[in-house]
């Protein structure tokens, strides 16, 4: 069984095969085993894979150039058919790679890592698994490519001293710079950091020559064949001045001369961005006073001298050590060997999250609210939570966008990289609730899943649009062998303490490297099942700590316009936050003044207040504006509503009974500063007055003369029954029982209860 | 047009069709004396109580009031202006259909109000709110003869039913 890393480059790709103790270069294809990544279209207008431009002089109709740098950007954009189309051109030279490989293998491919910038958000990796599902390669993951070179540079035994590795991949379309630390004693590789351009490479080196010799000698840039520019930048490295012919798209050939100080002085704005960037991430890793102890440089640019004197002046700075050795395929070779470790397990390769991935959400009207769910710099892999709930009333469909970048003032500024429609039933806003789960994983994928939350049933259908849809895992756990448990170690570590966010996440990220599965395979379920229960406890807590940010400020709304602040449109959340505010004396004085007034222009603003109240038993300030208000009685029904477990018909009379309880009385139960909500169950039908009918004033219940006998503990009721039957059926409901009519005898039968005709007229 | 319950039960079975819901049974109210009411049952496990009606019901002017029904008219007159979105009728069903339908959420199924009026339109919301709605604001009323409590709601402030609504989630702080 064969393990492989594919490195699809904006330029070249390269193949590797892991053959037990090295990884080795494909070379079936070239000598170099590098395969142009480009793609010709013969004057037929097929593509044509075997034949290198480069070396051949074919007639060709079209090149496609930098397609890897294209689809990266086209990832980020809604262009679906220039993504789909990229995405073929990829599958056509990654197929014929692969196919050209195994049809000289003996083997099978058990394991396939391929390689992307650290720099690209999820979008591109997404892209990468289903061009891989189209090419049909076997077990794939995707990993960094500065990780893949730093791999096959600087692992060999385990660390004897804590490591800092700064990796520069300086490729033909990306720049990535990766800080990564291992741990004394430990042969894992934990990346701190990422930086990075995606549109900082050998070919903006190439074009900035071709535009130099245009100008120089008088032709136009584009006129210029592919590839012409970088021969020259090529010679420029092994030699001072080059003296060339470059051919034209127009006919004829331009005779050139041109000095390695004038390529140099071109591409010394790119280094100096290359300087800058390695800044970046040596700031985010807080090493800019350390630095790295050793520097792995991979790519085709390092070949330039200038570029090699830049690492050579970095290295002496920070007293490092410069591994460089093949620059062109180091990405594929460790791409190799980490597909064989990661087939047979053992060590753990955490990286970063390059992009935040949130989702879109609805604020009131505000319908582009951006919620990052993972964070950019959160360790890989990660699990994250969030819960969700219908926005409108019945609606049907909830549409979940997921979307990746760090835009947070608009979801609809970052790229949608996948969408999940949750098929619902339909019911009053807010009511339908779920918890979206996402993952990205350490292959590189990221999963999502959605559970309802309380009613199993509320939740149909979900689907899927440009997601793998997570599974729950049902492994269960054979045997703790280690001493420690991450989630108890995260109760200690962050909620006994009430650690802040910043030291509850390094925490966190400690303990899933530290209880990594891939640590212990035997019980890697075991270890899955424990770390998704500390991902639900972190989640738990971040949003513990969201509430209480949002619950101890007053909402943000225009307090100093007034004409703004009295047309403001007020809507049940707001409604909802100023009732939270004001019970909790939230915001100046003069804030809740306002807040009581505006919170007046919501209809159903006494549902609000009493509902709240109900949730905190007592409060003077809700209780004196129930109290106070023009419609006590609602205020009233509503404490009555919440509370539970009554049966629904005696609820029913008593909240009937409610409106019958004088106004005055209304308010002296509302305002009571020893108010008990409970009592008041009790406390309202025997402070009712008597029942009239609504319509035309008359009492509800007339008195008829009725006979009782009572006979092995019922009552039977019989005389002028029929006017006061409903009043007869309602004095059994509320002894707990119900009243039957016996045609047999022409009498009520009330089953177990001794009922007078006080329980039935008052 | 719809011109009775038949025909209401026929567009409701339609439209619960559209919204991916199967009807598994079907119970006409009439028998019951309860003209113009049904119940749809869904293989998901609803309930929706169908209500045919011409139109709502409008309350009388305030000045052609018996001063007993005062109350009660201001109570009515109230719900239709906080809550009637513009519209002016009322519409609901009587005390002991809502209570059986509030009796069938404890048994675990969803249960819906919806009426079907003679040019189509239907709305809808749930029976658990349009029970607190009518306990809420007290809008009771009963008929002096039949001595039915009937329970009413804003006409405007039911849902109108329209094609499957899709939206965005809201995030639950």
């Amino acid at each position: 069984m064969k393990s492989i890393g594919i490195d699809y480059g904006t330029g070249t790709s390269v193949l590797a095969e892991w053959m037990g103790t090295s990884s080795r270069i494909d070379t079936s294809i070239t000598k170099e085993g590098l395969v142009l990544s480009d793609v010709i279209y013969g004057m037929d207008g097929k593509m044509i894979l075997d034949i290198d431009p480069f070396l051949s002089t074919i007639a060709c109709a079209k090149v496609e150039r930098n397609i890897k740098r294209r689809l990266m950007a086209e990832s980020e954009s809604d262009n679906c058919v220039e993504i789909e189309y990229l995405k073929s051109l990829v599958v056509g030279r990654v197929s014929y790679i692969f196919h050209n490989f195994i049809s000289n293998s003996s083997d099978a491919v058990a394991k396939v890592i391929l390689t992307c910038p650290a720099n690209t958000g999820q979008a591109y990796r997404e892209s990468l698994f289903d061009i891989a599902k189209q090419v049909g390669l076997p077990s794939v993951d995707i990993v960094d490519e500065p990780t893949a070179a730093a791999v096959h540079h600087g692992l060999g035994q385990k660390a004897t001293a804590n490591e800092r590795w700064m990796v520069i991949d300086w490729g033909c379309g990306t720049l990535d710079v990766s800080m990564i630390q291992r741990t004394a004693g430990s042969p894992d590789l934990k990346v701190v950091s990422i930086a990075g351009n995606n549109h900082l490479g050998g070919s903006d080196m190439d074009k900035l020559l071709a535009d130099h010799l245009a100008t120089k000698y008088g032709f136009i840039s584009d006129d210029l064949k592919p590839y012409e520019a970088e021969r020259i930048k090529k010679r420029l490295s092994d030699e001072i001045e080059v003296e060339d012919k470059l051919e034209l798209f127009s006919g004829g050939n331009v005779p050139i001369k041109v000095t390695r100080d004038e390529l140099e002085l071109l591409v010394a704005p790119l280094i100096d961005k290359c300087s800058e960037i390695v800044e970046q991430a040596l700031q985010d890793a807080h090493w800019e006073s350390i630095g790295p102890d050793r520097i792995i440089a991979t790519g085709g640019p390092i070949l330039m001298p200038c570029v090699k004197r830049y690492l050579i002046e970095l290295t002496d700075e920070y007293g490092a050590e410069l591994n460089d050795r093949d620059p062109l395929t180091s990405v594929a070779l460790g791409a190799a060997r980490l597909a064989e470790i990661k087939r047979i397990g053992g060590l753990l390769v955490t990286s970063k999250v390059s992009k935040s991935i949130g989702i879109r959400v609805a604020e009131g009207d505000n319908t582009d609210v951006y919620h990052i769910v993972i964070h950019r710099g959160e360790e890989r892999p990660v699990r994250r939570s969030v819960e969700l709930s219908t926005s409108v009333d019945l609606q049907d469909i909830i549409e979940i966008e997921i979307r990746e970048g760090d835009n947070e003032s608009s979801a609809e500024a970052n790229s949608m990289i996948a969408r999940l429609n949750a098929v619902v039933r339909p019911d009053n806003k807010g009511s339908v609730r779920m918890k979206l789960n996402l993952s990205l994983s350490d292959n590189g994928g990221m999963e999502a899943y959605l559970e309802p939350l309380g009613d199993s049933n509320s939740l149909r259908e979900v689907q899927p649009v440009g997601i793998k849809l997570g599974t729950e895992r049902k492994g269960t756990a054979t045997a703790e062998l280690r001493a420690g448990d991450p989630v108890s170690e995260f109760k200690e570590q962050v909620l006994d303490i009430n650690a802040d966010p910043d030291t509850a996440r390094q925490i966190y990220d400690r303990l899933k490297v530290k209880y990594h599965p891939d640590r212990q395979p035997e019980n890697h379920d075991h270890w899955v099942q424990r770390l998704e229960a500390m991902d639900n406890l972190f989640n738990d807590y971040l949003r513990d700590i969201e509430r209480q940010m949002q619950s101890s400020n007053v909402p943000n709304l225009p307090w100093d316009i007034s004409d703004e602040l009295e047309s403001y449109y007020i809507d049940e959340v707001l409604a909802k936050r100023m009732t939270h505010c004001l019970a909790n004396e939230i915001g100046t004085p003069g804030q809740q003044e306002v807040m009581t007034r505006l919170l007046k222009k919501y209809p159903d603003y006494r549902r609000i207040l009493a509902s709240y109240l109900f949730g905190i038993k007592r409060n003077k300030v809700l209780q004196d504006l129930l109290a106070k208000d023009d419609r006590p009685h609602v205020g009233l029904v509503v404490l009555l509503q919440n509370i539970p477990d009554k049966p629904i018909r005696e609820r029913h009379e008593v909240l009937k009974a409610a409106y019958r309880v004088p106004e005055a009385k209304v308010r002296e139960f509302l305002s009571n500063p020893a108010l008990e909500i409970d009592k008041l169950y009790e406390l309202v039908p025997s402070n009712a007055q008597a029942e009239v009918n609504p319509i035309n004033g008359a009492p509800a219940h007339q008195k008829t003369d009725l006979q009782y006998e009572y006979l092995n503990g019922d009552t039977i009721i019989t005389g002028n029954t029929y006017p006061v039957k409903d009043q007869i059926k309602a004095a059994a409901r509320m002894r707990g029982t119900a009243a039957s009519f016996d045609y047999g005898r022409k009498a009520w039968v009330i089953k177990g209860k001794h009922i007078t005709d006080k329980d039935i007229f008052g | 047009m719809v011109m009775n319950i038949n025909e209401a039960i026929q567009t409701l079975t339609q439209k619960l069709i559209d919204r991916g819901t199967t009807v598994i049974s079907v119970e006409d109210l009439s028998k019951n004396g309860k003209y113009g009411n049904a119940r749809l049952t869904t293989d998901s496990h609803e309930i929706y109580h169908v209500k045919y009606t011409k139109s709502g019901y409008k309350p009388k002017d305030s000045d052609r009031v018996s001063s007993g029904a005062k109350e009660l008219d201001a109570k009515l007159k109230f719900a239709i202006k906080s809550f009637g979105n513009g519209e002016d009728t009322l519409n609901g069903i009587d005390e002991d259909l809502i209570l059986y339908l509030l009796s069938m959420m404890n048994n675990g199924f969803v249960c819906f109000f919806v009426t079907v009026l003679s040019d189509g339109t239907t709305l809808w919301c749930r029976a658990d709110s349009f029970y607190e709605f009518v306990m809420r604001y007290d809008t009771f009323f009963k008929f002096p003869k039949t001595n039915v409590p009937v329970c009413e709601v804003p006409m405007g402030w039911l849902k109108p039913w329209g094609e499957p609504i899709v939206g965005y989630p809201s995030k639950e702080i």
